[in-house]
């Protein structure tokens, strides 16, 4: 059911109208507080996005290629961008087909989505494709890179009875008239469905399809944020505004300018409700809790790490330089303790790249489990992720960690987490841009710390 | 009502309606057939709300609500200029580049917004509110127009600022008219969240070709707008993106001033509110509801969407009083894919005065209307007959299972009688006849009324065929093997030009209702039939209904506009997993398919 039985229906005879009035007003003056009941439309309206079917995919057990197993909808769907195809090893026509043009797709959705989306291959014979036999049809498929931003791509097979639930509930396999042809092995070889379960938005493509259109159409449906979603989309307006730019010369410059986003809302995504222990680069022990009042920017912090952590590192630097003088304002970065990264390493690190000792920022040192505690559950940052012999690029690349940046507000609450490491640096700016106006925002208007963005539920930054 | 008296009265319903209509076999008047549990066909969801276990006929019919300008003549100060600033969409270029022609009234500014609201489709005693996205009209005051309805008039240009405050991309497709490319609600021509894009409205009428005359033989009545985002679609308009538009010119304002069609004279005549109880628009939809009272979206049904509860204007099961008098109801499909015969539950016979959005050269007199999603029908049905106290039920006889289709032919005899599943009746909406307010007269419309003059498409102005086949592929639905492309124009006409093109359904026992945007089209011949079209489909229509097999020659103008334009399955599911192409007029048409000329995104 969609909409759960815990959904507060209530009467709301007066309400109603009150609703409406309140939600109309909202748009007159956005910076209204949002009241319960508008609360409630925004719920029941986010819920009108969802399509249940990514909600319901069985939760069954699948073995992928590289022998791991998996539970199908809490491991590989539950919060996650996925591509949803099926295959049969024996299959001759449409699957193969359908691998090169998923190969292309993960390619370009590199940029866009890194390894926030995945791509899930599920045979449709799993009594006949075993393990092995996937496996060395995945080999085929040249699937492996050691590429750590390309999107995942893993190929399961699991019992027949159980991917035939799986089909049946996405509708592959329907109840109507079409179920005989349904049943075919290779009736839906070319079927790619697209979605994300954290935002409910699904559809589906076929893989024969134009390629750029299914690119946008994946990104506008799977993407995580209006940013991905739409990014192509606001591109050809742009350029159909520069098509018409003579004609309106003037009116074009007013419009082309990047309507700015009502930096007043900025949204509310948990709050921290543990402490966080460690030791400081001054060998000192802190807490966080000792940072309650004033806005804080929290992130990983592995030296050794050879992609992601420089682009982490400038981000931080700038963040000091600007708001560096101000009391209201600190810095953290995590580093699991270990025995090259100790708080000695720290105080030269730190030195190294100009941050003096009164700076506020601290280099906090810590025992991996309690990093990985803090960042998952108070932070909402994905878990590390031991990166397997094979794929590491030096002795020291142990972990994978989300390199996104995290800013609390003075009342220790999350709001927001910022990708600012992207392959494509652009994107990475502009992260990095958004998080110093939010800083900016955070700072010089404290009041905010109690609004929400209208579409927070379905925005997962 | 137990079962064995009821099986009397049907049986002796059936033999006075076989005297008396001749043609019906069916169980006329009784009411026990209304109350048959609706099956959710193909679905896995258990606890919906049974059709049954909702009251029928407590709460009033809703009607749609004037879309009043904020302005006439010059823009509105809200606006701050058309299509500019921060309206991120724009606006066709036809609003700057046009013949003078088309100003020959001043323009009306409109403003609506998609939002997210809470509604009552169930009657107020089940005390459930319904959460739906849907669209809102603001007026000059600022004030909310719930359930719009555009009231447009041939020769008066409007621009609609549409705001989108949803989190998912819309567009609005005006359904029946004649618009520019930008404006026509393309399905990749989004308004993005947050974003605004000003649809213009001209309201003119294709040239008749050769002269500067205006063709009024494609003048609009009735129109209905909806979303048509691609991939969206039928979820979008599942949630409630839907509103009405009527259109009149010159030649209906004078047959309502004249008192041939039903309105009040001196009011109904009179712009910008054409203000007229005896016109009801009706909107019938279906829909699946939870317990809570939520809208469920079966979306793993991808072969078309079947809800168990019928809606009229977003109320189930609504009642409506009426006058003993004549009236016109503008019958629209709002469903998915639920198919429908309509008829009167004592099964008297109407007239029928248009099909689509125009008006036939004469009524069509009637027992039965059978339409498609996204089909309108304009009938006239008299009352006056009926002592104060009546109750009548408006009924749909069309037993339909699932997405495939309903059962039964598309054909049957003559188009004007009576056929469905005799086992089924459906009722929809109760008439309850009051006496007739004696301060205005009757509407005057008789079976031979001339109405709109038809202006036929000779076969000698064709210059290109085309072939279409809707068929299924690999799970998907496609148009010759092919799905949508938003950068392909798939047929390119030559502006101007008059083309026959032949859709086939390819796909076996499904049902394919062809939705052709920008220009009506009409039908020449069933080629599987040989037959030629009944009286009822032989003027201009929209939407082509393809039954199984079936192949359809149709004739088809291009004018007034530059494409893109889609065409489409209007079984929205249909639609969104690919059942659409595009055609492009240009100034040089061409018989293979090419990029699109224009892009409005």
């Amino acid at each position: 059911m969609p909409f759960s039985s815990h959904y507060p229906f209530k009467r709301l005879q007066v309400l109603v109208s009150l609703v409406t009035l309140t939600f109309a007003l909202q748009f007159k003056a956005k910076a209204e507080p949002l009241t319960e009941p508008n609360t409630e439309l925004q719920n029941a309206s986010m819920r009108l996005m969802r399509r249940s079917y990514g909600d319901k995919i069985p939760d069954i057990s699948v073995i992928d290629h590289r022998g791991n197993r998996f539970r199908l909808f809490s491991d590989l769907v539950k919060d996650k961008a996925v591509i949803i195809s099926f295959f049969y090893t024996q299959c001759e026509d449409a699957c193969p087909v359908t691998n090169s043009k998923l190969s292309q797709i993960r390619k370009a959705l590199k940029n866009s989505f890194g390894r926030s989306i995945q791509i899930l291959s599920i045979s449709v014979d799993g009594d006949h494709d075993t393990p092995e036999k996937v496996a060395r049809y995945a080999r085929a498929q040249g699937i492996e890179t050691s590429d750590p931003d390309m999107p995942d791509w893993k190929f399961l097979t699991g019992s027949s009875a159980d991917i035939f639930k799986v089909r049946e509930t996405i509708g592959l396999i329907s109840n109507d008239v079409t179920r005989s042809l349904d049943l075919q092995p290779s009736a839906h070889g070319t079927v790619l469905v697209v979605g994300n379960q954290s935002t409910g938005r699904w559809t589906l493509l076929s893989s024969t399809g134009p390629m750029e259109q299914n690119l946008e159409r994946l990104k506008r449906i799977a993407g995580w944020t209006q940013q991905v979603r739409y990014e192509d989309h606001r591109k050809s307006v742009e350029e159909a505004w520069k098509l018409t730019s003579e004609r309106h010369s003037q009116a074009n410059a007013a419009a082309a300018a990047p309507v700015p986003s009502s930096t007043a809302m900025i949204p509310m995504l948990g709050k921290v409700k543990t402490d966080l222990q460690g030791v400081e680069r001054q060998g000192r022990d802190i807490r966080l809790s000792e940072l309650k009042g004033k806005v804080t920017v929290l992130s990983h912090l592995y030296t050794v790490c050879p992609h992601g952590s420089k682009a982490v590192i400038e981000a931080m630097r700038g963040l000091n330089e600007e708001f560096g003088a101000r009391s209201d304002f600190h810095q953290l970065s995590m580093s699991a303790a270990s025995e090259r990264e100790t708080p000695a390493f720290f105080r030269n690190y730190a030195e190294a790249i100009g941050i003096g000792e009164k700076a506020p920022w601290w280099f906090v040192t810590l025992a991996r489990p309690q990093i990985d505690a803090f960042t998952t559950q108070q932070l909402g940052l994905k878990p590390s992720k031991l990166i397997p012999e094979a794929e590491r690029l030096n002795a020291l690349d142990l972990y994978e960690n989300d390199l996104r940046l995290v800013l609390l507000d003075q009342q220790g609450q999350v709001r927001g987490r910022y990708a600012v490491f992207n392959t494509d640096p652009d994107l990475g700016a502009s992260a990095v841009e958004k998080l110093r106006q939010d800083v900016r925002q955070l700072l010089n208007n404290p009041a905010s710390a109690e609004q929400r963005l209208i579409n927070t539920a379905s925005i997962r930054p | 009502m137990n079962a064995s008296p009821n099986e009397v009265s049907r049986r002796s319903f059936i033999k006075t309606a076989s005297t008396l209509a001749g043609a019906s076999v069916f169980n006329i008047g009784s009411s026990s057939h209304a109350n048959v549990p609706l099956p959710i066909p193909g679905s896995n969801f258990k606890g919906a709300i049974e059709n049954t276990a909702v009251p029928r006929w407590q709460d009033e019919l809703p009607s749609f609500n004037q879309m009043t300008p904020l302005s006439t003549g010059s823009e509105p100060a809200q606006y701050g200029g058309v299509g500019v600033g921060k309206v991120f969409h724009g606006v066709a270029p036809e609003y700057f580049d046009h013949p003078a022609t088309w100003d020959r009234m001043p323009t009306q500014f409109f403003h609506m917004r998609a939002q997210a609201a809470f509604a009552e489709m169930l009657p107020k005693s089940m005390g459930l509110k319904t959460p739906v996205w849907t669209y809102r009209g603001v007026d000059a005051a600022g004030a909310e127009i719930i359930a719009p309805q555009f009231r447009f008039r041939i020769g008066c240009p409007a621009v609609v600022r549409f705001e989108n405050t949803l989190p998912e991309e819309l567009s609005v497709h005006m359904h029946g008219g004649h618009w520019p490319s930008h404006s026509d609600g393309h399905p990749s021509f989004f308004t993005l969240p947050g974003e605004k894009r000003d649809y213009y409205y001209p309201n003119v009428l294709p040239l008749i070709p050769g002269t500067n005359e205006p063709d009024i033989s494609e003048s609009p009545s009735t129109m209905w707008f909806h979303d048509h985002a691609a991939d969206m679609t039928a979820i979008h308009v599942n949630r409630g993106l839907a509103g009405s538009a009527k259109c009149f010119d010159d030649l209906e304002l004078n047959l309502i001033r004249e008192g041939i069609l039903p309105g009040i004279r001196g009011v109904s005549d009179v712009g910008p509110a054409y203000e007229n109880p005896y016109d009801m628009y009706l909107t019938v939809g279906d829909r699946v509801f939870t317990q809570e009272g939520a809208i469920w979206y079966d979306s793993n049904n991808h072969n078309g969407y079947i809800g168990n509860v019928e809606l009229v204007n977003s109320k189930a099961y609504p009642r409506l009083k009426v006058e003993a008098r004549k009236y016109r109801f503008r019958l629209s499909g709002g469903s998915s894919a639920r198919h429908r015969r309509y008829r009167l539950s004592n099964n008297a016979s109407f007239l029928r005065i248009g099909n689509d959005s125009v008006m036939f050269p004469q009524p069509q007199r009637t027992q039965a209307v059978l339409m498609s999603p996204g089909k309108r029908a304009d009938i006239i049905v008299d009352f006056s007959k009926y002592r104060p106290g009546t109750k009548i039920y408006l009924e749909n006889i069309l037993e339909q299972k699932g997405g495939r289709g309903p059962e039964g032919k598309l054909e049957d005899s003559d188009g004007t009688t009576v056929t469905g599943t005799p086992e089924f009746i459906h009722q929809l909406l109760q008439f309850e006849v009051v006496a007739a307010n004696p301060a205005y007269s009757d509407a005057s419309i008789t079976d031979t009324t001339a109405l709109r003059p038809h202006r036929k498409i000779p076969a000698s102005a064709v210059t290109a065929r085309r072939t279409f086949e809707f068929q299924r592929k690999n799970g998907h639905w496609a148009i010759n093997g092919g799905f949508y492309d938003k950068a392909i124009a798939n047929a390119c006409p030559a502006l101007g030009s008059v083309e026959e093109w032949t859709l086939t359904n390819g796909s076996g026992g499904w049902w394919h209702p062809i939705h052709i945007h920008m220009e009506n089209h009409q039908t020449v011949r069933n080629l599987r039939t040989g037959k030629e079209p009944l009286y009822h489909n032989s003027f201009n229509q929209d939407t082509q209904m393809l039954g199984p097999n079936d192949s359809v020659l149709i004739r088809m103008c291009f004018r007034t506009f530059k494409g893109p334009f889609a065409f489409h399955c209007h079984t929205n599911e249909h639609e969104d997993l690919e059942m659409m192409f595009q055609f492009d007029p240009r100034a040089v048409g061409s018989l293979t398919a090419q990029p699109v000329q224009q892009f409005f995104p």
